[in-house]
């Protein structure tokens, strides 16, 4: 049972090089000259999360390749640039026999919105559970029995558009530094405010897990069922990331904007545009860890979320291939 | 359409082990690559002896194949052999392959675990029953559907458990 997260972050500009059977990593300082080395045991790791300007050789991404390391890039605001998925002889991406099935259930529209139904279920019964333990009252009602009227793609977007704004506003309650996190509207590209910002970090990297983990399974990231594929290039992590923000992303900002380990000053603005600073990506990173290496008794089994994100697409798979019912995860 | 050529060692003895596990394979839909007895599988194909012969024939792969005296000995290694039937199907097959493919006269197949081994003998009556299997793996596996899910003892240990339960 895998117990430590197996994902390496990259801060600082370098040069990740392979030396014989490793992965090596030579810090930059501001001349390009090597003030420091570092060893990436390359069979502790699972992924690599690239947050500088990084120099590197095809060499290296081949012996990546070879040991199915996933190498995330993002661009020095943070937001996520794409990644390098390997395909060698030890992938498991490559079922032409699940693509397809994934295809025909997007295009079988009842079974399209069923999918998409349970999700956004899960998705706002998460977020009720979520206000419930912060002590803050929020009735679900009409909002579930919206969701079971709610025929077609748009419309249960709808119904989550609404519920999305009536749960931002209860932030205002949970949150107690209402001075410099005080939520009024959710805005993004670029996020307007520091609440905004820490939103779209921690949920680009749950994003990040749950594409991790579906590149894992013979799913198709580029395949969603609740987002709208047609106008960008994946979407089906999104549609797993509903289910898993609430429970990983928004505690996390609630606990610690609470407990004051994150305050105004760990926020950069160049230019209008709002970034954490290094010691803040590395404090936030850390708890993010912490929490992704959580065991939680799931069915018999004791799972780290991780391995729950894991579950929850092979879930939806078996609902892809099989029919079988599909029932989003909602965390008790 | 999946035909005889397909089928590799793994499907056999994933045939003989559990049905829906080798339609599930055929499908390359994969069990949990994370999972403990896969890591240390694949650790075992990583280390075998050194100056073994890595032989490919076909869509086969043999841990070991060595010239005896008079004949062919192939040679399988397992982590355990809670199974062992399955193990010796998968032998048989390598058998089977040999000697209607590649005209061997003489083949025999080792099956080792440890200090464990058992001897697999490609006599006329085994190969005729492995005859048969083949025929039984390709109705199977052209199946539009996997076979429905039933709980078995073995499940509780199996890397696809996170996917059928």
């Amino acid at each position: 049972m895998q117990k430590n997260d197996r994902a390496h972050f990259i801060l600082n500009s370098g040069r990740l090089r392979r030396q014989d059977n490793n992965i090596y990593f030579d810090k930059y300082d501001d001349e390009m000259s090597v003030v420091a080395t570092k060893i990436l045991p390359i069979n502790a790791v699972d992924e690599i999360y690239i947050l500088a300007k990084v120099d590197m050789d095809s060499y290296t991404m081949a012996f990546l390749a070879d040991n199915n390391v996933l190498l995330h890039i993002f661009s020095p605001y943070q937001s996520f640039r794409g990644n390098f998925f390997p395909n060698t002889s030890n992938s498991v991406n490559k079922s032409g026999f699940v693509l397809l099935q994934q295809l025909r259930s997007f295009d079988d529209e009842i079974k399209r919105s069923y999918i998409a139904r349970e999700i956004t279920r899960a998705h706002i019964l998460n977020d009720a559970l979520n206000c419930k333990r912060h002590g803050v009252k929020f009735d679900t009602n009409p909002h579930i029995s919206a969701l079971e009227v709610a025929k077609t793609i748009p419309e249960i977007m709808a119904v989550e558009g609404s519920f999305q704004k009536l749960y931002y506003e209860e932030w205002n309650e949970i949150i107690s530094n209402q001075k410099s996190f005080k939520f009024t509207v959710r805005s993004k590209r670029p996020p307007a405010d520091k609440i905004n910002s820490f939103i779209s970090y921690v949920n680009t990297r749950i994003y990040n897990v749950c594409l991790s983990e579906i590149y894992k399974t013979e799913l198709d990231p580029r395949i969603g069922f609740l987002h709208e594929p047609n106008y960008r290039s994946l979407s089906l992590h999104l549609d797993l990331a509903e289910i898993f923000k609430p429970i990983l992303g928004d505690t996390l900002i609630f606990s610690m904007l609470n407990k004051k380990e994150i305050t105004a000053k760990d926020f950069e603005t160049n230019a209008g545009r709002i970034k954490f600073t290094n010691d803040a990506v590395q404090k936030i990173e850390m708890k993010m860890i912490s929490k992704l290496t959580d065991q939680i008794e799931v069915g018999g089994q004791k799972l780290t979320w991780r391995q729950i994100i894991r579950r929850e697409a092979n879930r939806l798979k078996k609902c892809i291939c099989e029919n079988a019912p599909y029932e989003g995860f909602v965390y008790k | 359409m999946f035909s005889k050529d397909q089928i590799a060692g793994t499907l056999v003895n994933y045939y003989i082990t559990c049905k829906r596990e080798a339609w599930l394979y055929a499908h390359h839909i994969y069990p949990d690559q994370e999972d403990e007895n896969m890591a240390l599988g694949r650790v075992m194909a990583e280390i075998k002896e050194q100056n073994l012969q890595d032989f490919a024939f076909a869509n086969l792969k043999f841990d070991k194949l060595s010239k005896e005296r008079g004949h062919y000995l192939v040679t399988e290694y397992k982590k355990s052999l809670k199974n062992p039937e399955a193990g010796k199907m998968q032998l048989l097959f390598y058998l089977y392959v040999l000697k209607i493919g590649l005209k061997l006269k003489e083949v025999k197949g080792k099956l080792v675990s440890g200090k464990t081994v058992f001897l697999v003998d490609a006599s006329e009556e085994n190969l005729n029953m492995m005859k048969e299997i083949l025929i039984d793996i390709e109705k199977l596996v052209n199946m539009p559907t996997a076979p429905k899910f039933e709980y078995k003892k073995i499940c509780d240990n199996c890397a696809y458990r996170n996917y059928c339960m």
